[in-house]
């Protein structure tokens, strides 16, 4: 069936070339669009390093006319950290949140990095993505531990407590396994640390690599000068859709301790959101797959008009088949099996074509998020193929069953 | 005879079902695509108010500066101090706009505590209502006298001024923004966040010693100006660009050990591709490219399938003396029915996506920051170039799907035509 199937296709080469143009041409530019979103999936699939999901982020401001006597510790403590701390514990008090916990630097889905040089000796220095957390902040973010932990560091005393993630322990300590080591700030050599725990990789978005992390306790002399975001772990059966607005709206008054009042209180939900708006990935995805559609639905136009026309000048030839003895079901294969023929002919080109590309590296990754690899390449390819027999299976029945419902007589009969 | 090609046309629909709806669907799907991505390019570049100048400005970068030996004490940000030897006096701008950059703009607002909410609020000087057009409803843009006292005085949209006062008549009022009181000195309509460069809720004067960064640091170059910068009418976006480099090139000579790195962008660029495209509507041209060929191929071959059995029509017609062109136009005609039906579909379709899909089409960081501020003017959709362009994309789809098979079919012989060959 299928060589009578390529026979016939040779014989109305002419009017195939049409349809083997578009569909060689859709094949490329479907891959492209594949290949992209195939990247968004294996991004989503894999692990942040931290649990976003329920958590809230709390940002405060402070009252600039408030008057702050920074000239002694105790005022200071009393001033500044006393208020900040007794908003954390209110908000941890909260109904329904499971854990509160205060931190500064770089946050999930943020670019305001920061960073800073580590090194083990004078002569290598490695880059690590800073967060200055309080203890609880693992139970707020759940971060995935490889070994140790936050609840062992050392605050307030040299050397500090510090957990590191993979990547920055494998620079520093060329192993992963790091417990105990010791390192220091480059550009500070005096002051120190001690890795009290080593975390699986962290990135601080989805669609970002994963960078080396550290995590360094969120001491006394450093809460004095900044405000703290707080993050606010809420039990699932409490994350209801009106949270964040029922919070501000109990707890607006009761935070105004001090000079601090409640700034802002979203979801970290809502911050991948903006995040992903900024950086434009949403539009890229909407846009996408609006692409892939719209090939598609081109395609199935293609092969439906294309087949309904073929059959209609070929109604002899289905009568004749069906009076020799050719089922309906024979001649509903029949031109499936045609129209496979069609798409596996185009593809063929295609795939050179797509090979060529990447072998030239004439792709696109947003943002270079992840490595080009002939696995990849292939799985893609796989996809697209998988996508392009799909649409233009759906294409053909409509034509094909209507081929398969002539009767060979009347077929015959046109004929004479 | 135009009338003739439309008694055809009659003729044809009824005959050709679904050959014609087939390409009607096509039609329609591509030019909903196409000017779905149109509109999205066309509704953040065009010059519309309050942005009527987005073809003509350039927006500085964040600014970048090191300790030129090691490459150590990077900093982010732009000084005032910076910003003014870069952009001052350029031969080829007509304005120049020295505004703190706006980041997420947030602050503090309200009347006392109990109203005061997160706001967007933009520090500016008196040349950004030159380069902005804003709808004044009372009082005035902020004169180059209060720019330079740099008073705390506030211009608010009508938006907030009903929501803290209950009235748009609040010039002389006071508004607290981040807990200081600051005096109200004009109200503006306000605007669509889609014009993110505009956006605001209110606009106070930026300080120039605020937008300076500690003197003592990396030469005084870190800081937080962003310089807006409008073109002369007769100089072109290239050359004030090129022009701002030698300038900043000029600007490091004289620096001792610093470096310092800055690299404005269009309005267009600052929008799209995260400012990654040198010439984004290169981009979005390639695209409605690739989006009008493949549709254009999948009609060629229904056409020329088609054609095959209009090849008798076609050979009696050449017998009575019918011209080539004169079949090539009525066959042309007939396609350009056909595509204009899908076309005028295609744009009410697109209308509708535009509208339901907004947010996933149209946002940015401002949309959402801005909360409800995000709509769609009307008058966005009845431009008269938005109907140019529709007519224009059927046209060329016009011409590409049908050229090929109608050149073909004029230029057989009378009697291959009779053939049928």
């Amino acid at each position: 069936m299928w060589k009578l199937a390529f026979k016939q296709l040779w014989k109305n080469r002419k009017s195939n070339y049409w349809i083997l143009t578009e569909l060689f041409v859709v094949s490329i530019l479907l891959w492209y669009c594949v290949d992209f979103l195939y990247v968004v999936v294996r991004k989503n699939l894999e692990p942040m390093g931290v649990d976003t999901e329920h958590v809230y982020r709390l940002k405060l401001g402070a009252n600039p006319t408030v008057p702050i006597n920074r000239s002694h510790p105790d005022s200071i403590q009393a001033q500044w950290i006393d208020p900040l701390l007794q908003i954390v514990r209110l908000t941890e008090a909260y109904p329904g949140v499971e854990a509160a916990a205060y931190y500064y630097g770089t946050e999930p889905y943020d670019d305001n990095w920061m960073m800073q040089g580590y090194a083990v000796n004078e002569e290598n220095a490695y880059r690590g993505i800073i967060r200055y957390v309080s203890g609880n902040y693992d139970k707020v973010f759940k971060v995935d531990m490889r070994e140790g932990g936050f609840a062992d560091w050392h605050i307030n005393q040299t050397p500090q407590g510090a957990v590191v993630s993979e990547e920055l322990a494998d620079s520093l300590f060329h192993s992963r396994s790091a417990m105990g080591k010791t390192f220091h700030d480059h550009y500070e050599p005096s002051l120190n640390f001690k890795v009290s725990g080593v975390s699986r990789s962290m990135k601080y978005d989805v669609y970002g690599r994963y960078e080396p992390f550290i995590y360094t306790p969120f001491n006394t002399p450093r809460l004095a000068y900044t405000i703290p975001v707080i993050g606010i772990r809420v039990k699932a059966s409490a994350d209801t859709h009106g949270f964040a607005q029922q919070f501000i709206n109990n707890m607006k008054s009761k935070l105004n301790i001090g000079p601090f009042y409640l700034f802002n209180f979203t979801s970290y939900d809502f911050k991948a959101e903006v995040y992903d708006t900024a950086t434009g990935i949403t539009k890229y995805i909407s846009v996408i797959s609006g692409v892939i559609v719209f090939f598609l639905f081109i395609v199935f136009l293609g092969i439906l008009g294309t087949f309904w026309f073929t059959i209609e000048t070929r109604r002899p030839e289905i009568g004749l088949r069906m009076a020799v003895g050719s089922t309906r079901r024979g001649v509903l294969y029949y031109f499936f099996s045609e129209s496979l023929i069609l798409f596996f002919l185009s593809f063929i080109p295609a795939f050179i074509v797509c090979a060529s590309l990447a072998y030239w590296d004439v792709t696109y990754t947003f943002n270079d998020a992840m490595d080009y690899s002939w696995i990849r390449f292939w799985q893609t390819q796989l996809f697209t193929v998988l996508i392009m027999t799909g649409i233009i299976t759906a294409g053909v029945i409509a034509p094909a069953r209507r081929a398969s419902r002539i009767h060979p007589v009347e077929a015959l009969r046109e004929n004479g | 005879m135009i009338r003739q090609y439309f008694k055809q046309f009659k003729h044809l629909w009824a005959s050709n079902r679904v050959f014609n709806s087939i390409s009607v669907l096509a039609t329609t799907f591509t030019i909903a695509f196409v000017m779905i991505l149109y509109m999205v390019y066309s509704f953040r570049t065009k010059n519309i108010a309050p942005e009527s100048n987005r073809s003509r400005v350039l927006y500085s970068g964040t600014g970048y500066s090191y300790f030129t030996k090691d490459h150590s004490q990077a900093n982010s940000g732009m000084s005032y101090k910076a910003a003014k030897a870069i952009f001052g006096n350029l031969q080829n701008a007509e304005a120049v706009s020295y505004c703190v950059a706006k980041g997420e703009g947030a602050a503090y607002i309200g009347t006392g505590s109990s109203d005061s909410e997160k706001r967007i609020v933009s520090p500016v000087d008196d040349v950004y209502f030159r380069i902005f057009e804003f709808d004044f409803i009372s009082g005035h843009p902020f004169t180059a006298e209060q720019s330079e006292a740099a008073r705390r005085e506030a211009i608010i949209t009508d938006k907030i001024a009903l929501k803290l006062f209950n009235s748009t008549d609040v010039t002389g009022k006071n508004i607290l923004i981040d807990f200081y009181d600051y005096r109200i000195t004009g109200v503006v309509k306000a605007c669509s966040s889609l014009f993110n460069k505009a956006y605001s809720d209110i606009w106070i004067i930026a300080g120039k010693e605020d937008m300076n960064g500690p003197h003592q640091y990396s030469e005084g170059l870190p800081g937080n100006c962003q310089a807006i910068v409008l073109a002369k009418r007769n100089v072109g976006l290239p050359a004030l660009q090129k022009e701002i480099e030698k300038r900043i090139e000029l600007f490091n000579e004289e620096l001792q050990e610093f470096t310092f790195e800055q690299h404005t962008v269009t309005h267009a660029q600052s929008i799209f591709f995260g400012n990654k495209a040198s010439d984004p509507s290169k981009v979005f041209a390639v695209l409605i490219g690739i989006l009008l060929i493949v549709p254009a191929i999948n009609i060629s071959g229904l056409l020329s399938s088609q054609m095959r059995k209009r090849n008798e029509e076609v050979g009696i017609r050449k017998a009575y003396g019918a011209a080539n062109r004169q079949i090539g136009e009525q066959l042309l005609f007939e396609n350009l029915i056909l595509t204009f039906i899908g076309g005028i579909i295609g744009l009410a379709l697109s209308l509708i996506v535009i509208l339901l899909f907004k947010n996933m089409l149209l946002s940015d960081l401002m949309t959402i920051n801005a909360g409800d501020a995000f709509r769609l003017p009307v008058s966005l959709f009845f431009q008269p170039v938005v109907f140019i362009a529709v007519f224009v994309f059927c046209l060329i789809i016009n011409l590409m799907s049908a050229m090929i098979p109608v050149w073909n079919v004029s230029r057989t012989s009378i009697i291959d035509t009779m053939k049928g060959e």
